[in-house]
């Protein structure tokens, strides 16, 4: 029974962290609000390494990216998508940029239910 | 509710009332599959699981509970939730499986389930889980047990992840109840293993990977 005490302690050790997170979540905005101005206030700028390459480049802003499987699911599921030629993930500046084909469009409610239906939540959406 | 309060009482009540897996991550992207090895000094077991999409999952287990001298295969399925933040994510997962289990020459039905919430951002890992196992005219198992996890370093996508973790398990109806595994994990592309040694004496060896 003392486990349970034990895995209580461990969650109300990682609230913290919770109660800070949902205080910077409320300073995103509200969905079809998303502007190019948000992207501006990313931590760092994704890497020139972590950067997709493509005739267009699309870059989402996303939360919930904390490891490589993160990574791996993303680009596995974005690949399959028409007109898509890389995915990079950036852990870092919680960045997935994707390049596109000439022709090719991902509008910004289609990236955002592609990463939604994977288990990302996208909080801003550039084309560059 | 805020979700963070949410995930505490769902957490909370998990720990409290219902007896998972440990390391196991049975949801992947939407049509990938997750192959799961693992050995302990109970248990021998292989878990494979097709992610329906973000929130279910359907797979097979095979567990041979070495120590106690019998196994047990089966369907499973697995509903999980997730709640994501800019630098971090939490997860709950809960499943349930039936089928036969194979002891002293005799077949008997089993039903299996379990818990499990973690909380990880790229520097620390949490976990709380429990599982537990019943059998018609057999054996019950019950097993719960926690993590906490330091990435010593923090690694970039495509690179090398490694963390320090220790596991606690707790099994009330073995001979030893109590029992630690410091361990090593270590991402890499589509893998993930560990290796630790268990104060139960006997190593703990997982290997997971998704197609
Ligand atoms: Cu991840």
């Amino acid at each position: 029974m003392k486990l349970q005490y034990i895995t209580l302690a461990l969650t109300a050790l990682s609230l913290p962290a919770f109660a800070a997170e949902s205080h910077e979540n409320m300073h995103k905005m509200p969905d079809g609000m998303m502007k190019d101005m948000d992207m501006s206030s990313m931590d760092k700028p994704a890497t020139a390494a972590q950067q997709a390459q493509g005739d267009k480049v699309i870059i989402a802003k996303v939360n919930g990216l904390v490891c490589d499987f993160c990574a791996q699911a993303i680009k596995k599921t974005l690949m399959k998508e028409n007109g898509v030629t890389d995915v990079k993930v950036d852990l870092t500046a919680k960045t997935v940029t994707v390049g596109l084909k000439a022709d090719a469009t991902l509008e910004e409610a289609r990236l955002k239910g592609l990463l939604k239906d994977a288990g990302y939540d996208m909080t801003a959406y550039k084309v560059q | 509710m805020r979700p963070s309060y949410q995930l505490a009482a769902i957490s909370g009540l998990l720990a409290g009332t219902l007896p998972l897996a440990v390391w196991a991550r049975p949801i992947t992207y939407p049509g990938g599959v997750n192959v799961m090895v693992g050995h302990d000094p109970l248990m021998d077991m292989v878990h494979t699981d097709y992610t329906i999409n973000k929130n279910w999952a359907v797979g097979w287990a095979d567990t041979n509970y070495r120590q106690d001298d019998y196994n047990t295969h089966g369907p499973q399925v697995t509903r999980g939730w997730r709640w994501n933040y800019p630098d971090s994510q939490a997860n709950v997962y809960v499943s349930g499986g039936a089928g036969p289990t194979f002891i002293d020459d005799k077949t008997r039905l089993s039903g299996w389930g379990g818990a499990s919430v973690d909380w990880e951002d790229r520097r620390f890992y949490t976990q709380a889980g429990t599982n537990f196992q019943t059998t018609a005219n057999g054996p019950d198992f019950l097993w719960q047990s926690a993590r906490v996890g330091v990435a010593p370093y923090i690694a970039e996508a495509g690179g090398l992840h490694s963390w320090l973790m220790l596991q606690v398990d707790h099994t009330p109806g073995e001979a030893k109840t109590w029992s630690a595994t410091p361990m090593l994990r270590q991402f890499w592309g589509d893998y993930l293993w560990e290796a630790g040694v268990s104060t139960r004496g006997g190593v703990m060896l997982n290997l997971m990977k998704t197609f």
